[in-house]
């Protein structure tokens, strides 16, 4: 029976239907905690804890979906280029605070890690921690890091980005909308941009914009590490 | 057939990111390459957000779901998880915060020199 579970069918499937009922409860509660997909993979996990499903099997399908990675990142040059008239009208701020961002997100990680005397691997896994998922994961494969740590590490990033935000443009004085959308994009990706949104549209639209741009410059950072 | 069409732009796009990758002399994500690529297509005009466009929102709308098998994948490094829990926690928050307050005041600083530099020229 459990040799069945090898169709790439099956793991495909569980991943739709978990991510529907993800998207399902997160609609219900309307939380940031509620993540449409940590509810979805702990539906998957416990599906293959309680059948005994090998992980190997289930990843036969699921690899299919992965392979969506590449033209969803693809996709994330529309949304850039519709800003592209911000960009523009900004672009020397734009480009100050999204190279600020990645060098000092990419130092203080590597520093922190050094100090902490954490493996290379580890390192590898949380330099692209800042930056959105879609370029974090590849990133981390190319530098020889864990990817499912480098997710955790956005994951908890952002989460963290998106409450504590609020409070840092405040406690930091940050009274200009350009500097707190950009500082949000570039230090919590789009989980903080969710955030910026709600406090007003030019920091939302600037912290898109950032996620986008650091993401980038974190790649060419990388070239040299 | 229009779906299908818009569909094959972006993934004929992502593979000959793939391929451009593969002879670059420097290790590069082809994901990130088709990004640009697609980016420098719509500024050009060769592509149209149009021809691209309910496929690529649908794609940005839902890319959690394309992370959904590597989050799974995480059972498999429990013990890891375990061993570095407290350090991985503080490295995730410090550098948050650090990233947050250098782009926020480079920035702020980079806003007041232009703002300056238009009072001074207007002023002259």
């Amino acid at each position: 029976m459990l040799e069945l579970t090898k169709e790439p069918f099956f793991g495909f499937s569980l991943c739709m239907f978990s991510y529907i009922i993800g998207i399902k409860i997160n609609q219900k509660t309307k939380s940031a905690l509620a993540n449409p997909m940590i509810i979805a993979a702990i539906i998957i996990i416990a599906v293959l804890a309680v059948f005994k499903i090998p992980l190997e099997n289930f990843m036969i399908g699921a690899d299919f979906v992965a392979m969506f990675l590449a033209p969803a990142t693809a996709a994330l040059a529309v949304s850039m280029y519709r800003q592209f008239d911000v960009i523009k009208k900004n672009w020397l701020p734009i480009v100050v605070g999204c190279v600020v961002g990645a060098v000092s997100a990419v130092v203080s990680i590597v520093v922190l890690c050094k100090f902490l005397n954490m493996p290379q691997d580890i390192t590898a896994s949380l330099v692209p921690k800042s930056i959105t998922t879609a370029i974090a994961s590849k990133l981390s494969e190319q530098l020889g890091g864990i990817v499912p740590i480098t997710l955790a590490a956005v994951l908890v990033t952002g989460i963290f980005g998106a409450i504590s935000s609020p409070y840092l443009i405040k406690l930091f004085k940050i009274d200009n909308p350009i500097a707190s959308g950009l500082a949000i994009g570039a230090s919590c990706h789009a989980l903080g941009t969710s955030k910026a949104i709600e406090i007003g549209e030019i920091e939302g639209t600037l912290s898109g914009i950032a996620v986008g741009l650091c993401g980038l410059v974190t790649v060419f950072i990388a070239i040299f590490l | 057939m229009k779906l299908f069409k818009k569909t094959l732009i972006l993934f004929v796009v992502c593979f000959i990111s793939d391929i451009i990758a593969y002879f670059l002399p420097f290790p590069f994500p082809g994901s990130v390459l088709a990004m640009i690529i697609t980016f420098l297509l719509l500024l050009s005009g060769l592509v149209k957000v149009r021809q691209i466009e309910p496929v690529s929102d649908f794609l940005v709308k839902n890319m959690a779901f394309v992370f959904l098998p590597s989050t799974v994948s995480i059972v498999s490094y429990l013990d890891v998880f375990q061993s570095i829990l407290w350090q991985f926690l503080l490295i995730c928050i410090v550098t948050t915060f650090i990233t947050f307050v250098c782009t926020a005041y480079s920035v702020k600083l980079t806003v007041y020199l232009i703002n300056k530099r238009k009072e001074k020229t207007e002023n002259a």
